[in-house]
């Protein structure tokens, strides 16, 4: 048992820390935000191609770096920190994830080298009766992944990203509360024929999926620990500064203790997604309710600490110019993507064992 | 980052899982699965004993006295096994947790000697002598006082002064004792610690009733008690540094022991919540979940915490890890109460508590002592965020 960091590991944490510092200021994270396909090319490209981040997960063999999850957690964390658009999630946890659950090596040589070079952005879609709403990262997309779950979880790879694929498929951009995320609808169009790669189906393709969505949640969880840490870290920060009654309103017990359980908060998320993580390599079987702990966890500590960022900011704190209306909204997409964290906690009551059924 | 466990070390947990089970469905069965202070304390000072002549008692120790220099990680195994097993709370604690490790990192050759063996073997209970009447929160405050003098067999200490909150001081044959050895001294300038033999006319003992009914805690009274003048640790007016110390073991492997034991409240209720149909109800549901989350946040922050025990700065769960069990222990005691319903609020014909009552109740002191919230929140602030100090009188 050994439960610290490596060198390693900690040199990564550095390296994304220098990125974040070089191309996600206030103003670089406002300007991806307004862009056409949700993220800056050139930030995605520092990311993906000049850093490796987008083949954290794939294995050597394929190009990428074979890393752990744990090791990807440090990089989601670090990057949360930042609410830098981009699309590092869908592309380098879920699709990777995704790819190397199925026993298909044509698959994987053919595009986890591409992802792992930092070649395309993927996104991954789940369908019912032809729709999947709220999916992450669709309208920049290079590869489509669907996941018909209506049809025997019947998964098609489409190259190319939507634009390729008009006739097929439709997709949608959302304009949702939290801009630093891109939300697109997919559909289907009726009696069309998808022109892509069958990738399976069955139990199968459903496995690959369920465990690209709970690895998901892991780094997801990650990214909302750095975030609120820097909710946390900015508000210090002012507190500090701001002077009220002659002193500095972080010298008020009222103002110290709300921060106090802010790091309360944190610590345990941090503590909880870091233990998911490890876990998942060596108790696979616990997978569904570690995510379900990492993420609930993470995302009510965010919850938390960006509603607490606007509280001590006072009125600075409501304004649009300043970063925390971007986490207080941050905070929310967290809380319902891929699933709302009740449903998450509903997995974890079904794993403890409690019955559901009224007893009679 | 690695969570499993070697295989040396899996054979260790078998080792000390079938030395319990042997034990608690024998000739200690009777007190198996006890978990309030005071039941059956002289069947658990037995119990002590038998821990002890085994060498389970103090494993960490050195073995000259009576340890078996365990390493961390065979500390976290016996800690979880040692829960696992629904062995009795340990009677020992005050002496393997806080007195010897505060006298091994602290005490004198001779001290080690004459205490360590005799804590490890569970021959020797011990208490601890910190708060006062007018010294909780602002502990510096001490107003108990010791002054050196001539006694029949040369110099000893002579101890004035009331202890409040003692656990399990009626079971105790010592006591670790801050007190004022430097009179007009203030704060923690001129506090000494002192290791004073509880057996003896100079000692008042008076249980207080709490609000369970019980009485877990003590007043200790010194009404001119005594102790020799070679049984204080460290130097004399450098108390505070060595209580200091004292404090800080606290944070360690039994935080996991502690965990077993709620994750074994916690099964409890679950299997209530299925017995009586509350497991059905959506909110009860949220909250057994969510009380899981927080169990395994905890795990998994001790494990943090052990990681970096040599680090020498404290790092982050070790500020926040006493307020977020405190706080989640309490939510635990009112989440039972729900899934027990109006049959939770029913006691025994003499007030006697259920396990999980008991539990509800008890949880309330648990984020007052050891540092309350409101002095937790303080240190996180000020020493872990870097806050400016509050003007203090």
């Amino acid at each position: 048992m050994q439960f610290e960091f490596t060198q390693e590991q900690t040199m990564i944490r550095e390296m994304v820390l220098d990125f974040s510092r070089d191309h996600a200021s206030s103003q670089q994270i406002r300007q991806a935000m307004a862009t056409e396909q949700g993220y800056d090319q050139k930030s995605w490209h520092a990311m993906s191609v000049d850093l490796g981040l987008a083949g954290l997960l794939v294995p050597v063999e394929f190009g990428g770096q074979g890393l752990e999850l744990i090791d990807t957690v440090l990089v989601f964390e670090q990057l949360g920190g930042r609410l830098l658009p981009s699309p590092l999630l869908e592309t380098a946890v879920m699709a990777v994830t995704l790819m190397t659950s199925l026993a298909d090596e044509a698959l994987q040589r053919k595009w986890l080298p591409r992802i792992a070079a930092g070649d395309c952005a993927v996104a991954f879609a789940r369908l019912d009766n032809g729709v999947a709403e709220y999916v992450i990262g669709a309208q920049g997309a290079d590869v489509l992944i669907l996941c018909e779950d209506d049809n025997n979880h019947q998964l098609t790879i489409l190259d190319g990203g939507p634009g390729h694929h008009h006739g097929a498929i439709k997709v949608s951009r959302l304009t949702m509360l939290d801009q630093t995320r891109s939300m697109s609808r997919v559909e289907m169009l009726p009696a069309q024929k998808l022109n892509g790669y069958q990738a399976g189906k069955g139990s199968l393709a459903a496995a690959a999926a369920n465990r690209a969505h709970q690895f998901s949640h892991i780094a997801l969880a990650a990214e909302a620990v750095g975030a609120a840490q820097s909710c946390l870290d900015m508000t210090v920060d002012y507190v500090k500064e701001r002077h009220q009654f002659g002193r500095a309103i972080g010298s008020f017990q009222a103002v110290k203790h709300q921060l106090a359980d802010m790091m309360v908060d944190i610590e345990a998320a941090r503590s909880a997604v870091y233990f998911s993580a490890c876990s998942v390599s060596e108790n696979p079987a616990q997978l569904p309710e570690m995510a379900s702990l990492a993420r609930v966890q993470a995302s009510e500590a965010l919850t938390h600490c960006a509603a607490e960022m606007i509280q001590l900011h006072g009125g600075i704190g409501f304004t649009w110019e300043h970063d925390a209306h971007l986490y207080f909204k941050r905070a929310r997409s967290t809380a319902t993507l891929l699933q709302t964290n009740s449903e998450l906690d509903e997995i974890i009551a079904e794993q403890l064992g409690l019955n559901s059924q009224v007893a009679s | 980052m690695k969570l499993s466990f070697t295989a040396s070390q899996e054979t260790f947990r078998t080792e000390i899982s079938e030395w319990l089970e042997t034990r608690l469905t024998g000739a200690f069965s009777d007190i198996r699965g006890v978990t309030s202070q005071t039941a059956a304390a002289q069947r658990r000072i037995l119990w002590e004993q038998e821990l002890g002549r085994a060498r389970w008692s103090a494993i960490g120790w050195p073995e000259e006295y009576g340890g078996r220099a365990a390493d961390l990680a065979e500390q976290v195994i016996f800690a979880e096994e040692y829960a696992r097993a629904r062995a009795p709370g340990r009677l020992g604690h005050m002496g393997v947790e806080l007195a010897g490790p505060t006298i091994l990192a602290f005490g004198s050759n001779d001290q080690k000697q004459r205490f360590l063996p005799s804590i490890s073997a569970g021959q020797e209970m011990w208490c601890q002598g910190y708060s006062e009447p007018n010294a909780g929160s602002d502990l510096a405050n001490v107003n108990t006082k010791a002054r050196l003098q001539e006694g029949p067999s040369g110099k000893q200490w002579v101890i004035e002064g009331q202890k409040i909150w003692t656990s399990l001081a009626q079971f105790a044959d010592w006591c670790f004792v801050i007190c004022r050895t430097e009179p007009a001294s203030q704060g923690r300038h001129g506090l000494s610690y002192l290791l004073v033999p509880m057996h003896q006319p100079g000692i008042d003992i008076r249980p207080i009733r709490q609000m369970t009914g019980e009485s877990d805690f003590n007043e200790v009274f010194f009404d001119k008690a005594v102790t020799a003048e070679e049984n204080i640790v460290g130097e004399p007016g450098k108390g505070w540094q060595v209580a200091m110390g004292t404090l800080s073991f606290e944070r360690g492997v039994s935080t996991l022991a502690q965990q077993m034991h709620f994750r074994n409240e916690l099964s409890e209720i679950i299997a209530l919540a299925n017995a009586n149909g509350k497991s059905s109800e959506p909110l009860i549901r949220q909250r057994i979940a969510k009380a899981w989350r927080g169990l395994q946040s905890m795990r998994a922050s001790a494990l943090r915490m052990l990681s970096h025990t040599d680090a020498g700065t404290l790092t982050g769960p070790q500020f926040t890890y006493k307020i977020f069990w405190a706080s989640w222990h309490q939510q635990l005691g009112e989440l039972a109460m729900d899934v027990m319903g109006k049959d939770g609020e029913m006691t025994g014909s003499d007030y006697q508590l259920s396990d999980l009552t008991r539990l509800f109740l008890f949880s309330r002191a648990d984020t007052i002592y050891a540092g309350t919230n409101q002095i937790q929140r303080n240190l996180i602030a000020e020493r872990a965020l870097g806050l400016p100090k509050e003007p203090r009188g």
